[in-house]
């Protein structure tokens, strides 16, 4: 069951086009979006708003994805949040190198965007809102 | 040598006649007699070049026996080790002995003549001769404690053991021994029989110096080919070259026994490096030092006086002397050696010139391999980094492949997906990304597609005759945007070359939007003029921005490589463009070079000829030189 809370999803990525078009799909779905370009306002953005999921790109000016994960998980305002990493880098030891970062989900791009949403839909859903 | 021989003669003759003419007793116009006579003998043996060391033998020897019999009548026991005392002083000052040196020679002397003085006061005068029994116990104690401070100063010198130098010393020091005892007998014996007992010394005691004299030298060669041969065989290994330099002048300055040497060798671009060693350990040497010693006349090893107020006897003030080898003709490896030493020159320079000289050629040799050891090293690191930069391209490759596909995709999913809920707007600036994106991935993929060509050799160029002013006014024009500041100017005369358009175009116009991406302040220019010398034109893109280190002016042109790699950075390229550009140049038979703009911001040249080099000569050249013919005999020469 669905609770009435809109669920906040902050997105952070350098590209505009590819910014844009997340935001316009999940914005259809439903969800509060939150927009960073780089690394260092998805850091910040991340402690401030509390979102329910973030969506990181690795490859991006000021502070890399990975280095903003790292920090997500090692706060403890901000550890219990699910990250998406969502990036270019797909060889094994890349991906490897995300997973170890302590990503809860890694999709490389191009995307496929049915897979994404439904990602988010299912563990927004499986994570309880929190008590406000 | 023999003249010192001869000095010390002279002064035992004086001697012995002071003594005749006392008839055997002293008096205080004796003693004057016997002191200037030990002068005499000071001044025939310091008007001789002789090694310094054996000068001081000789003239502590006199000054010894002088002194004994002299103050030993007149001042007692202790006054004759003081006086010792400060005559061996004296002359430590005058010869600028080092500390260490002064302390074994002082105290070597004062040992000499407090035996002296001891078996003096306890001799009963009815045996012996109370003066003969002094010689012979002076001349005795010194012989052996100069052995044994010698070994010393030898083990300091040279970092040796001091037991092994004794040790090594030891039959020279049973000789010397035997020799001096042998001597104080027959002078005590003479002394009993007759007062010319000091003349008749005299010959013995030259025997004595000259016997142990030539045994040491025997030993001292011996041991310095044994250390050239050990000092060669430690250094084969060595593979860093200012390692190298530094082992080596440690070696040399142990074979030469200096206090301080220096090992200067020429690197492959001709610069010449040199490493000091000395006793606080191995610098760098000063370049007018290595500038100094690398203009000695010469392409013998040779012994060096160092003349006062001169570079080299400033860097080392103490230095009297410099032991030198050039480097040997046809050696592979440019090495000169130099042992500064603070003994003056003497008859053994010209074999310990030789020693170093045969060290030097090993020191080539050891060079030559370090240097070898470095190209070596420096073409595999190259290697290694052309692999990286390869790795680091293919990752950047995927990236920019991946990211435009993300949108394309993106773009028509979402259109897609949201059908009915997305507004005109939305759905126009999908499609918009989709073909930009789109367009970005076609122009990347022919990129890299012209690259692999030019790199497989497979680009030709197809030639005709191509207008530069109407071609550079279409590109600026093609580029033109507001707000931004592009100019054109090309002089008169370059108008027509005989190139491929398309790709001088392509040259052109990468050359300028990089300036518009990277430094769009102060804007771009364009302006081609003829080559100074009117082979062709050349073509500058100036910019005014920050511009590009020197060091890295080169590198901008290699392929796969954007100056700032980070992922952090938002990359606009795939690190090909100056690479194709350059590529293109090439191709075209001119170049591309990049320079600092006057002022502040990057140039890059490109030249090119009328015609690539090797095209057949057709109608179409016989046209150009047609056109060009004023322009190769402009009016203002043919007047000259």
């Amino acid at each position: 069951m669905r609770d009435t809370h809109v669920r906040r999803i902050l997105v952070a990525d350098d590209d505009p086009d590819i910014l844009h078009l997340l935001t316009l799909n999940l914005e259809a779905e439903g969800y509060d979006v939150v927009k960073a370009t780089n690394g260092e306002e998805a850091w910040t953005l991340a402690r401030n708003a509390v979102p329910d999921l973030v969506v990181l790109d690795v490859m991006m000016p000021e502070r890399d994805g990975l280095d903003v994960l790292t920090s997500l998980k090692a706060n403890p305002r901000t550890q219990h949040i699910p990250v998406v990493l969502l990036t270019a880098k797909a060889t094994d030891a890349e991906v490897w190198e995300g997973w170890r970062a302590g990503a809860d989900y890694y999709i490389t791009k191009p995307f496929i965007l049915d897979e994404l949403l439904h990602f988010i839909d299912h563990v927004v859903e499986v994570t309880p809102a929190p008590t406000v | 040598m023999r003249r010192w021989v001869l000095g010390i003669a002279a002064f035992h003759v004086a001697l012995a006649a002071v003594l005749l003419a006392n008839e055997g007793s002293w008096s205080p116009g004796g003693s004057l007699a016997a002191l200037g006579g030990c002068a005499a003998a000071f001044a025939l043996v310091g008007l001789v070049p002789m090694h310094l060391e054996l000068r001081r033998h000789a003239c502590t020897v006199v000054l010894t026996e002088a002194v004994l019999v002299v103050a030993l009548l007149h001042l007692g026991p202790v006054g004759v080790v003081l006086a010792a005392a400060s005559g061996e002083a004296l002359a430590c000052v005058v010869s600028r002995q080092r500390r260490l040196k002064v302390v074994f020679n002082v105290a070597g002397t004062c040992g000499a003549a407090a035996v002296a003085a001891v078996v003096f006061a306890h001799m009963d005068s009815r045996l012996l001769h109370p003066w003969s029994a002094a010689v012979l116990a002076g001349v005795s104690a010194y012989v052996v404690t100069s052995m044994l401070t010698t070994s010393a100063i030898l083990a300091v010198a040279e970092h040796r053991r001091f037991v092994g130098v004794l040790l090594a010393n030891a039959a020279t020091v049973a000789v010397a021994s035997a020799a001096s005892a042998s001597v104080g007998l027959s002078a005590v014996a003479l002394g009993e029989v007759s007062t010319a007992g000091p003349v008749l010394l005299a010959p013995l005691l030259a025997l004595v110096f000259l016997g142990t004299r030539r045994m040491a030298l025997q030993s001292a060669e011996h041991m310095r080919f044994q250390r050239l041969y050990e000092a060669s065989a430690r250094t084969a290994q060595l593979a860093g070259f200012e390692d190298a330099l530094a082992t080596l002048a440690g070696e040399a300055r142990g074979l030469v026994t200096g206090f301080a040497a220096i090992c200067c060798g020429q690197k492959p671009d001709g610069e010449w490096v040199g490493v000091l060693v000395d006793d606080t350990g191995a610098s760098p040497a000063g370049p007018e030092v290595v500038a100094a010693l690398v203009a000695l006349p010469g392409d013998k090893p040779q012994a060096v006086p160092l003349s006062q107020g001169s570079v080299l006897s400033q860097a080392m003030p103490q230095a009297t002397d410099l032991v030198w080898a050039p480097p040997r003709p046809g050696t592979k490896g440019k090495v000169h050696l130099a042992v500064f030493r603070e003994i003056g020159p003497d008859e053994q320079a010209e074999a310990r010139s030789e020693v170093l000289g045969a060290f030097s050629g090993h020191a080539a040799l050891t060079v030559a391999n370090a240097l070898l050891y470095q190209e070596v090293e420096e073409a595999l690191l190259r290697q290694i980094d052309l692999t990286h930069q390869k790795g680091e391209f293919l990752a950047t490759v995927s990236h920019e492949l991946r990211t435009p596909l993300t949108c394309v995709l993106g773009a028509v999913s979402t259109i897609r997906r949201c059908q009915g809920r997305l507004g005109p707007e939305d759905v126009d600036r999908m499609l918009q990304t989709a073909l930009d994106q789109g367009d970005r991935l076609k122009r990347l993929i022919e990129d890299l597609l012209q690259v692999a060509s030019a790199e497989h050799g497979e680009m030709r160029p197809e030639l005709r005759m191509v207008d530069l002013d109407s071609l550079i006014g279409s590109i600026v024009s093609d580029l033109s945007a507001p707000g931004l500041r592009l100019r054109a100017e090309v002089e008169a005369g370059c108008g027509g070359l005989r190139t491929d358009e398309h790709k001088l175009r392509q040259i052109i116009t990468n050359l300028v939007e990089n300036g518009v991406k990277y430094a769009p302040e102060g804007g771009i220019e364009v302006r081609a003029s003829l080559m100074p010398t009117l082979n062709g034109v050349e073509i500058r893109v100036v910019d005014h921005g920050s511009g590009i280190p020197e060091a890295d002016r080169e590198r901008v042109f290699e392929r796969f490589v954007q100056l700032d790699q980070s992922s952090t950075r938002r990359r606009g390229g795939t690190g090909l463009g100056l690479y194709l550009c350059r590529q293109l140049a090439g191709l075209l038979g001119g170049s591309l070079t990049l320079e600092a703009t006057a002022g502040g911001g990057s140039t890059f040249l490109l030249t090119l000829p009328w015609q690539p080099a090797g095209t057949p000569a057709g109608e179409t050249s016989a046209v150009i030189a047609a056109e060009h013919s004023s322009v190769l005999r402009p009016p203002a020469l043919t007047g000259r």
